[in-house]
C-alpha cells in the first residue's frame, strides 16, 4: 500500500492507495506514531483508492482509533468503495467509526 | 546464546553459524508442526462427524485449508442432547501463529461456557465480554454459532460479523441468506447480539464459510462476491446429477477453484450441514 499526507489547519488527510493488508503492519504503526506526534485536531483516512482490505488491516484501524482517542485526535474514515465498503459493513464499522461516504 | 542473536557483524559464511541457523530453523519447524497437529486435533474428525450423522440424522462435511501451517480459523460441532446439535465457526484477524494461539484460547473459552450453549446471543455476549478483556485492540474475532433442533426442524443462531451463511431450502430449490448480526467479538464491551430463528426441513443444507472464500484476492481465481457464491451454491444444489453431500462440497469447491491447488491468502474453512 502507498500513502501520502495532505495537511491543512483543520486536519491531516492520509490518502491510501492499493491493497491494505497484514503486510502493511509496520508501515501503518510508523504512520500512526507520526500522526500522534504531530497532534493534528483530526485525521482523515481516505480509502477512495484502496481496492482491497483484509481483517488484519481492519484490526489496525481499531488500534488507530484507540490510540488517537487517547491523544484526543478525531478520526474519520472517508470514501470507502466496493470491497472496502463491504468489509466495513460486515464488521459493523459504521457503529464504531465516523465514516464519510 | 545463539550466534544469530549476537552482533550483526558476524561472518555469514561462518560454518558454526550456518549449523546453528539450520538447527534453529529445524527446531522452529518442528515446534510449528507440533502446534499444527494440536490444532488439527481440536477440529471435528471423521469419527465424530459420522457419530453425529447417525445420532441426529445429519450429513456434515468440511474443508479446511490454513493459509500458512497454522490457522486463525476454527470450527466445531457437537451434540447438546438427543435432538439438539451446536456448531460454530470462528475467524481471528490475520493468520499464522498469533491467530492460532487466539483460536486455541477461544476453544477453551467455549468449552467452559456450557451454561450458554442453548442461548446463542448470550453465548456470544459471554465470549465478547471475555475477549474484550483479553485481546489487544487490533485483534478481533468473527463468530457464527447455531443450534439445530432436528425434531422441531429449527435453527437458532447468532452472528458476530461472520460472513453471511446460506441455507439451501430444498423444497423451494433456492438459497436464503441468513441475517448478519452484531459487531465481531472483542471490539466493544457492549453486547448487541440477537438470536435469530429459521425453519429447516429434510434435505435443507446450511453452508458456513470463512471470508477467504469470497474475499481473498488471488492471481489464480476470479474474485467471487457473496452474491456470486449464493448463486453458485444454488446452482450446484439444484443440479440433479450431484447427489450426496460430499459431492456437493466437491462440486462447490471446484466451482470456486479451491480444488485447483490454489493457495488462498487467508485461512479457508467451508462446512455443509444437511438435515437428512
Amino acid at each position: 500500500m502507498d500513502h501520502r499526507i495532505e495537511k491543512t489547519n483543520h486536519a491531516h488527510t492520509v490518502i491510501l492507495r492499493g491493497h491494505f493488508t497484514f503486510a502493511d503492519n509496520q508501515l501503518f504503526r510508523q504512520l500512526m506514531n507520526q500522526l500522534i506526534e504531530q497532534k493534528p485536531k483530526k485525521v482523515v483516512f481516505d480509502f477512495e483508492h484502496v481496492t482491497y482490505i483484509d481483517s488484519a488491516a481492519l484490526g489496525m484501524l481499531l488500534l488507530l482509533k484507540e490510540r488517537l482517542e487517547e491523544s484526543s485526535i478525531g478520526l474519520v474514515l472517508a470514501r470507502p468503495k466496493d470491497h472496502v465498503a463491504k468489509m466495513f459493513n460486515i464488521s459493523k464499522f459504521e457503529t464504531l467509526f465516523a465514516i464519510e461516504t | 546464546m545463539l550466534k544469530i542473536l549476537r552482533p550483526i557483524n558476524a561472518n555469514p559464511s561462518d560454518p558454526d553459524l550456518l549449523l546453528e541457523l539450520r538447527a534453529y530453523r529445524e527446531r522452529m519447524e518442528s515446534e510449528i508442526e507440533q502446534a499444527r497437529q494440536l490444532q488439527l486435533v481440536l477440529l471435528p474428525n471423521k469419527g465424530k462427524l459420522e457419530a453425529l450423522e447417525a445420532s441426529h440424522q445429519l450429513a456434515v462435511s468440511n474443508f479446511f485449508q490454513p493459509a500458512t501451517t497454522l490457522a486463525g480459523d476454527s470450527w466445531d460441532i457437537w451434540p447438546l442432547d438427543e435432538r439438539h446439535i451446536a456448531f460454530y465457526m470462528s475467524d481471528f484477524t490475520g493468520h499464522g501463529v498469533g491467530s492460532a494461539i487466539q483460536s486455541f484460547r477461544l476453544n477453551t473459552l467455549i468449552a467452559h461456557a456450557s451454561a450458554y450453549y442453548f442461548q446463542p446471543s448470550e453465548l456470544l455476549g459471554h465470549l465478547n465480554h471475555t475477549l474484550k478483556r483479553l485481546l489487544p485492540a487490533e485483534t478481533f474475532c468473527t463468530f457464527f454459532y447455531g443450534i439445530l433442533d432436528v425434531e422441531q426442524g429449527q435453527l437458532a443462531y447468532a452472528s458476530a460479523g461472520a460472513p453471511c451463511p446460506y441455507l439451501f431450502i430444498h423444497r423451494e430449490q433456492r438459497c436464503e441468506a441468513l441475517q448478519d448480526g452484531g459487531i465481531p467479538l472483542g471490539i466493544v464491551a457492549e453486547n448487541n447480539y440477537v438470536t435469530c430463528y429459521i425453519a429447516i426441513t429434510q434435505g435443507d443444507t446450511l453452508c458456513l464459510y470463512s471470508d477467504a472464500l469470497v474475499e481473498s484476492p488471488s492471481v489464480n481465481a476470479p474474485h467471487i462476491s457473496e452474491h456470486g457464491l449464493q448463486e453458485k451454491l444454488a446452482r450446484i444444489m439444484q443440479d440433479a446429477s450431484v447427489t450426496g453431500q460430499r459431492l456437493f462440497m466437491r462440486a462447490l469447491l471446484k466451482k470456486l477453484h479451491a480444488l485447483d491447488g490454489m493457495q488462498y491468502e487467508d485461512d479457508l474453512t467451508v462446512t455443509l450441514i444437511t438435515q437428512l
